[in-house]
């Protein structure tokens, strides 16, 4: 038979369900809201994570176009440009690049001003401006720190340059301007003008100069390496080299995708939970509706006509809450998003707007709210008229109680409360669900340990070092005098300051024993596993490896002698273990022994206790040999210095051997109880510098510690305070209508003799039983949650600076909010229930 | 000797033209050990007399006095223990408490008051009423008879004054309306009961030892 199925009718029965359950739709409106703002906050944070990536990739490659042709002509810069698929260029004439050792492992090149390039590699001044004039330069803050360059205006700059030709120049120049910026640790431009590069190098521009680079960007950056091929091979361009932008790479895009993937994970939430708010309310309202539907389908009403029913009624409440959702959604991201991507200029949260995560979170909000439609309607187009009309009087317990058929309060109240058992099983499963998630996310933030993380990586408050140190990538720079005594006289006068510690280094050229020699190299041809030795797992550090080759066949090496005091020698003690000999405070105060570092490696590689060594002249018995910790050093060694071994003085020693030398860095520590004060000090101090000075703050550690731990656990609790509002709802819900829909049953029981407050301690009892009951679930599963699963979730973190600390706090406090919600929903409930007479109740509940 | 006393009763619903006055200055007496039977067309305020009989609702005017028990001066809590006590209800609709087994719902009453049933009036009624072997049963694995049935036995167990039915045939087939109310007839003569019942049935009225019409919030005979 050929079922007639007018689906029109369904979208009037949706239109009058609106108009006559306007309470209905609300709720549900409001449910769809929250689930779009949850799927809109999720898309947006992820993709935001995503993209600052994606920057950090971009800062890393140095530039924001999308390729870099290097060591073209002119006239292939123009050929190239001419590509079909270029959407635009921006040029950098090279005429070298600065050659001065201490500028350290940094590649930067003497280039001619171009504004439109030095934009695409974030290099235009933000102190003074672009040289303008014959004999004007300028610099990152991080190029003029290590060659000692004042933060001054008109300062002289003398820079060491060699050109293409390998041939090396000495150029003096005038500092125009300045600024730092997050693209230039390794890579930086030395601009200068063109009338001073063609001064410098007449023939830089001749037509056969191969000292262009070219910074293309496509129009689209997909493939960009097949781009890059075709573009050359096109253009019919070779003899060039070309790089590839970092954030448009594939891999690399995968990678910014797989490291974003936790922050789109509590998307899974956000189903589950958006899933249960609308099944809740759309379960109750299919309950409630039974009759009708059971009147629909005796009509005639096919399983299809009710399917479309609910299914428009689904779309319509994906609807209502999609722009409310969107915007709350929005102020969520708004908020919460700057403080998960940080360090960035911009507001993180507009500066990655984009509209997918809009449209993903509106189709998902779509999916979720037809999923939780798809029971109930299964249910009910699956069943007869005359089942639907049974099942809208409701099941009661089969099993029978023995008993003299007398009733106590409790008994009673113990009864309700198998009543409507679907829904006090939802709402056990949303609770248990908020307190598992709220528990898991509590105990992974105290499990990150602030203390562990600092005492490992900032064991001081405050450390200043000069700015050629500030780097790793930068070599430090020991001529200059970036910290002077002055500075450390006033800090040491400082109220707040409790200890001020000096280090110093300086780099000699020594010659080991015929047996230090021989301990050396048996030291690093030892086999490091089955596969290499110790000098084979350096294959990536030629430096050094030179430098241990020119020890084994000359005895020449580089001293690198340490002058250091208070908390950096107790650094050592803590991280260094010794191989030899052990630390004597009182001999090493006296300035005749040494502490050696050598490598941090089982075994002597190095100078031991007993031997003696000559620094400068002066003879120095070795106190112990340490496994060498260098971490507590900030900047690098020179390249002659790759390989090297530590020679550890008491700084007073030190200044009499090199009494010229200036501090390397300095580590303060304060009465915390004063750190604004001696903040304030610090930055008043740091502004009026004029020179490089590098200043690091614990607090900075602790602030970029305390918001990377909340970043761990912030989208999970985001999620988490909303399954708990939508769980603690259901209770709610739950109570209200186990309480409300027997309205007429209490007045039956009042017409029966029973008093005000029997009924009262009636819901009390009820109340009790169903916090007792949400209880009996709650406690063993998160007992057995947090004592067996939680170890293994904090350990499979990874995090050296977590320790697993078990804490019940979550499910205390929701204890106590479901204790009072238990008692004090019903009755309040009841207080509108016994309004009016007994006979207009027992008429109503009819 | 009249068990029930209503002197110039008035009950008005609503307020300014929307008011309806459910009762009129009525004035009953009934005597107690009788049946009697209140006819009157749809909203006559026959069930609204009965309520007022019942403690179930209060008068704006006048007096209900039940077996001695003057009902305008009584507290909330007082009247539910004078409803426990003196009046068994037979609602037409069963009012029987879903949650409830057969016989925790007849002893109800007498568990609300914390007293000992009286076993052997228990077995009598269980019986007379032909509930014994669905004592375990819940009320909706009864027949509608069967409902009624245990809604009566719950009316007499705590041996109330008077026992007051609204239609407690209303919403059942006629046989088995002629046999529930078989039953309660014969459980109040057995048990000395008054009735006071509501009925449409002129049938049922021919039973009754007193029949009084109400028309309009007011006695007609």
């Amino acid at each position: 038979m050929i079922a007639n199925n007018n689906l029109k009718v369904c979208r009037t029965l949706v239109r009058r369900d609106v108009r006559f359950h306007p309470v209905k739709y609300i709720l549900l409106s409001c449910a769809a809201m929250l689930v779009t703002a949850l799927y809109t906050f999720v898309f947006l944070l992820g993709s935001s994570v995503e993209n600052a990536y994606l920057l950090n990739y971009q800062y890393s490659y140095g530039s924001t176009s999308h390729i870099l042709y290097t060591g073209l002509t002119e006239k292939q810069a123009d050929t190239l440009t001419g590509n079909s698929s270029i959407k635009s260029t921006v040029r950098l004439s090279t005429i070298g690049q600065l050659s001065d050792p201490v500028i350290g492992r940094r590649s930067i090149k003497l280039a001619v001003t171009d504004r439109a390039y030095a934009q695409t590699v974030l290099s235009v001044p933000t102190v003074g401006t672009l040289p303008q004039k014959n004999g004007e330069i300028a610099l990152d803050e991080f190029t003029m720190d290590s060659l000692g360059i004042p933060h001054e205006i008109g300062s002289p700059v003398s820079i060491d340059w060699t050109d293409p030709k390998g041939e090396t120049h000495t150029t003096a120049f005038t500092l125009c301007g300045w600024w730092a910026s997050p693209a230039n640790f390794s890579e930086a431009c030395a601009w200068i003008t063109k009338e001073e590069a063609k001064k410098l190098l007449p023939d830089y521009d001749e037509e056969n100069a191969a000292n262009v680079t070219l910074g293309v960007n496509l129009h689209q950056p997909k493939d960009i390496e097949k781009q890059a091929e075709a573009i050359l091979s096109q253009q019919g361009v070779t003899g060039c080299t070309y790089t590839t932008n970092l954030a448009y790479q594939d891999a690399r895009k995968e990678m910014a995708e797989h490291q974003a993937r936790p922050y789109y994970m509590p998307a899974f939430l956000v189903i589950l939970c958006g899933y249960l708010m609308v099944y809740s309310i759309v379960h109750v309202a299919a309950d409630r509706e039974h009759l009708f539907y059971a009147g629909l389908k005796s009509l005639g009403m096919t399983p299809r006509q009710i399917w479309r029913l609910l299914l428009e009624q689904g779309i319509l409440v994906s609807a209502l809450g999609m722009i409310p959702g969107w915007a709350l959604g929005f102020v969520l991201h708004y908020f919460i998003t700057g403080r998960v991507v940080i360090g960035m200029e911009e507001n993180p949260a507009l500066y990655f707007l984009s509209w997918p995560p809009f449209a993903a979170a509106v189709l998902c909000t779509m999916a979720t709210v037809l999923l939780a439609y798809f029971l109930p309607a299964l249910r009910l187009s699956r069943r007869t008229p005359a089942d639907m009309l049974n099942s809208a009087f409701g099941r009661l317990p089969k099993r029978r109680q023995k008993s003299d058929g007398r009733m106590t309060l409790a008994q009673l109240a113990f009864r309700t409360l198998g009543k409507n058992r679907w829904r006090t099983l939802l709402s056990v499963v949303s609770l248990l669900l908020a307190v598992l998630l709220l528990n898991s996310v509590w105990i992974r933030y105290i499990s990150a340990k602030e203390e562990i993380y600092l005492s490992s990586m900032f064991p001081w408050d405050y450390s200043l070092c000069d700015g050629s140190a500030y780097l790793s990538a930068q070599q430090y720079n020991e001529k200059n005098q970036g910290i002077t005594e002055e500075t450390v006289a006033e800090l040491k006068k400082r109220r707040e300051v409790t200890s001020v510690s000096m280090l110093k280094s300086h780099e000699i050229p020594m010659t080991a024993s015929g047996t230090l020699r021989e301990r050396i190299t048996a030291f690093y041809n030892q086999p490091y596993d089955e596969k290499q030795t110790l000098r084979e797992t350096q294959a990536a550090y030629p430096e050094w490896l030179n430098g241990l080759a020119r020890l084994e066949e000359t005895g020449e090496y580089t001293g690198l002698v340490v002058g250091m005091d208070g908390v950096y020698l107790d650094y050592l003690q803590e991280y260094s273990p010794f191989t030899s000999g052990s630390f004597d405070e009182k001999a090493f105060a006296s300035g005749e022994f040494v502490l050696v570092g050598g490598a941090y490696h089982e075994g002597l590689s190095s100078p031991i206790e007993g031997e003696e060594i000559e620094i400068s002249g002066k003879k120095f018995t070795v106190m112990g040999s340490v496994m060498h910790d260098e971490t507590y050093l900030q900047g690098a060694e020179s390249p002659e210095a790759a390989f090297n071994l530590v020679y550890i003085l008491p700084i007073e020693a030190f200044d009499r051997l090199f009494p010229e030398q200036a501090y390397r860095q300095l580590a303060v520590n304060i009465d915390k109880g004063q750190q604004k004060e001696f903040e304030v000090y610090l930055d008043e101090y740091e502004q009026g510098l004029n020179r490089g000075v590098g200043i690091t703050r614990r607090s900075e550690y602790q602030d970029n510690f305390r918001v990377a731990r909340l970043n761990l656990v912030l989208p999970d609790l985001v999620i988490g305070l909303v399954l708990t509002g939508i769980a603690l709802m259901n209770f709610i819900n739950m109570l209200v209508i186990k309480t409300v829909s027997r309205k007429g049953e209490f007045a039956v029981y009042e017409s029966l003799g029973m008093t005000r407050t029997q009924l009262q301690k009636l819901l009390l009892l009820e109340g009790i039983f169903h916090a007792g009951l949400m209880l009996m679930i709650l406690i063993p599963v998160t007992t057995i949650f947090d004592r067996f699963l939680m170890p293994k979730v904090v350990e499979a973190a990874g995090s050296w600076s977590m320790v697993y600390t078990c804490s019940f706090l979550p499910l205390w406090i929701f204890s106590l909010i479901l204790g009072i919600l238990a008692v004090a929903v019903p009755l309040l409930c009841l207080h509108f229930l016994t309004k009016g007479s007994l006979t207009e109740r027992m008429r109503q509940g009819e | 000797m009249d068990i029930l006393t209503i002197k110039d009763l008035h009950k008005t619903y609503g307020k300014g033209e929307g008011a309806v006055k459910a009762l009129d200055g009525i004035d009953l007496s009934v005597e107690k050990g009788k049946f009697t039977v209140i006819i009157g067309a749809s909203g006559s305020g026959k069930t609204t007399l009965l309520n007022m009989m019942g403690g179930l609702d209060i008068p704006d005017e006048g007096e209900v006095i039940v077996d001695g028990v003057n009902l305008s001066g009584l507290k909330e809590k007082e009247l539910a223990v004078f409803r426990r006590n003196k009046v068994g209800f037979v609602y037409q609709s069963f009012n029987l408490i879903p949650t409830l087994t057969v016989q925790e719902n007849i002893l109800f009453p007498l568990s609300l008051a914390g007293s000992a049933p009286d076993s052997v009036f228990f077995q009598e009624i269980t019986e007379l009423l032909q509930l014994k072997d669905r004592l375990t049963a819940y009320p909706h694995e009864l027949s509608g008879g069967g409902q009624q049935r245990a809604a009566i036995a719950r009316a007499l167990i705590a041996k109330p004054s008077i026992l007051l039915a609204d239609e407690p045939t209303g919403n059942l087939d006629s046989r088995s309306g002629q046999n529930v109310l078989g039953l309660l007839k014969m459980s109040v003569e057995t048990y000395h009961q008054t009735l006071v019942m509501i009925t449409h049935n002129l049938e049922i009225a021919q039973m009754a030892d007193r029949v009084v019409r109400i028309e309009d919030g007011r006695i007609l005979a």
